[in-house]
């Protein structure tokens, strides 16, 4: 065995073609091949009470270009210009927490199973909707939506990235460190929804981020999505464009200056770049870049979304 | 024909050389390699693939300079074949892994399997190593 690979190249042929293989199987493995772990009946979703005979709420809703208003919904849009990007800011009312819900890509929960933001908004049937936190590139991070704990694997990857946006069953925000929580402790809590990107731009009231603070260690302006709360049940979604010639982009203490001018007591960044994407009533009303600065959908893991 | 010392020394040091020009090559492709990909990660950054191209530098062009200066008839150790192939194998591993962090880091995510290259890849130093000692010993 020793005697064949003492011949020039050989050991050096074999084991180029098994590192390439190992790599191409990473790879793949991480950014392509889907790994389904749990599909979602959408019938038994969670404790899902906000569908609760609504359906004719819906259909009495008045509706125009950036704004939507039925007895339990109110959502206006204001489309703005600042720091040199348009930013898309969704103020919303609603009557009950169970109307701000999560989806899954496919309606599964699992690695590498992706859609666009809005395919996953309009299987559900979503009235408002923005890309969540892209849960399914990663293996680490809290992920419970709708009352349903899909992952308990804390992230303990960073300072920022430790951090978890919790929606309790009352709809109020709050912040909580990954790597100082059990999450059976907020599951037994009837927590709603659970978070898991970062880093926290505004709590008790106040910004949380520098001029310094930034996702991984992006130094740039970036197309960026935030929601936050404003009061009881009064919540705010933000995206913003970016890397194009009409908008360069957010840094996340500009994003948690326009959260806190619109009165958030907290706020939270979720998934940004290409991710970036707000949807309502149909439309993708933001830019979405994709693969650098081309003007099309990524497809994510997850939305955040308002609807019945 | 009789091969003087001096002439096996200059035939081990041309070896040593040839190596030594690769590890450089090597550590500039990593260098490289890092600065195209920030071009294209919008200002997102990775240590882990920053400081890949301390694998070539440090763990080959010092250590073969080291060898050509201060051993260079352990290339006509008996092992010697397999050291190379061995300590080769492994930094390109350790690279390789360090090029893969970067990738997931810069892209917000994360394998399970970057471990084993690490693992393979020190593993397969530490044997390389074992074996050049043993090499030396014997010579």
């Amino acid at each position: 065995m020793i005697k064949f690979f003492q011949k020039p190249y050989r050991w050096a042929v074999i084991y180029a073609i098994i590192l390439s293989l190992s790599v191409t199987f990473v790879l793949l493995n991480t950014f392509v091949i889907p790994q389904a772990e749990t599909k979602i009946d959408s019938s038994s979703d969670s404790q899902d009470s906000g569908n609760n005979g609504n359906s004719s709420d819906q259909s009495d809703a008045t509706i125009t270009d950036n704004s939507y208003k039925d007895d339990n919904i109110q959502i206006t849009i204001d489309t703005v210009r600042g720091y040199d990007t348009t930013v898309y800011i969704a103020d919303i009312q609603v009557s009950d927490i169970k109307y701000l819900k999560a989806a899954f890509a496919g309606s599964t929960y699992g690695r590498n199973i992706k859609e666009t933001t809005s395919n996953i908004a309009e299987d559900n049937n979503a009235i408002l909707a923005i890309n969540g936190d892209y849960y399914g590139f990663r293996d680490y991070g809290f992920v419970l939506r709708n009352g349903v704990l899909y992952r308990e694997t804390a992230d303990t990857t960073g300072d920022e990235g430790s951090e978890a946006l919790v929606i309790d069953s009352d709809g109020d925000f709050s912040i909580v460190d990954e790597s100082q929580t059990d999450v059976q402790d907020l599951v037994d809590q009837n927590v709603w929804q659970i978070l898991s990107f970062g880093p926290t731009l505004i709590n008790n009231g106040g910004i949380t981020v520098t001029a310094n603070s930034e996702v991984g260690k992006s130094m740039n302006s970036n197309p960026r999505t935030a929601i936050g709360q404003i009061s009881s049940l009064h919540y705010v979604f933000v995206v913003s464009d970016g890397r194009t010639s009409a908008s360069s982009g957010l840094t996340l203490l500009e994003l948690a200056q326009i959260m806190y001018d619109k009165g958030c007591t907290v706020a939270y960044n979720l998934d940004g770049g290409g991710s970036s994407t707000i949807w309502f009533n149909g439309e993708v009303i933001n830019k979405p870049t994709t693969n650098g600065d081309t003007i099309s959908e990524r497809s994510v893991s997850d939305i955040v979304y308002i609807g019945y | 024909m009789t091969l003087y010392t001096s002439d096996i020394n200059k035939t081990a040091a041309r070896r040593l050389n040839k190596k030594i020009y690769s590890y450089i090559a090597f550590t500039a492709f990593c260098i490289v390699f890092d600065r195209i990909y920030a071009l294209f990660s919008h200002g997102v950054s990775s240590a882990s693939m920053s400081l890949m191209f301390l694998y070539p530098l440090i763990g080959g062009v010092l250590l073969f300079v080291l060898i050509r200066n201060l051993a260079p008839h352990a290339c006509g150790a008996k092992h010697y074949r397999l050291f190379i192939n061995s300590y080769s194998s492994g930094i390109i591993t350790l690279t390789i892994a360090g090029a893969l962090a970067g990738v997931f880091e810069i892209a917000g995510t994360s394998s399970p399997y970057l471990i084993y290259f690490i693992i393979c890849g020190w593993a397969m130093i530490i044997l390389g190593l074992f074996t050049l000692a043993v090499s030396l010993f014997q010579f």
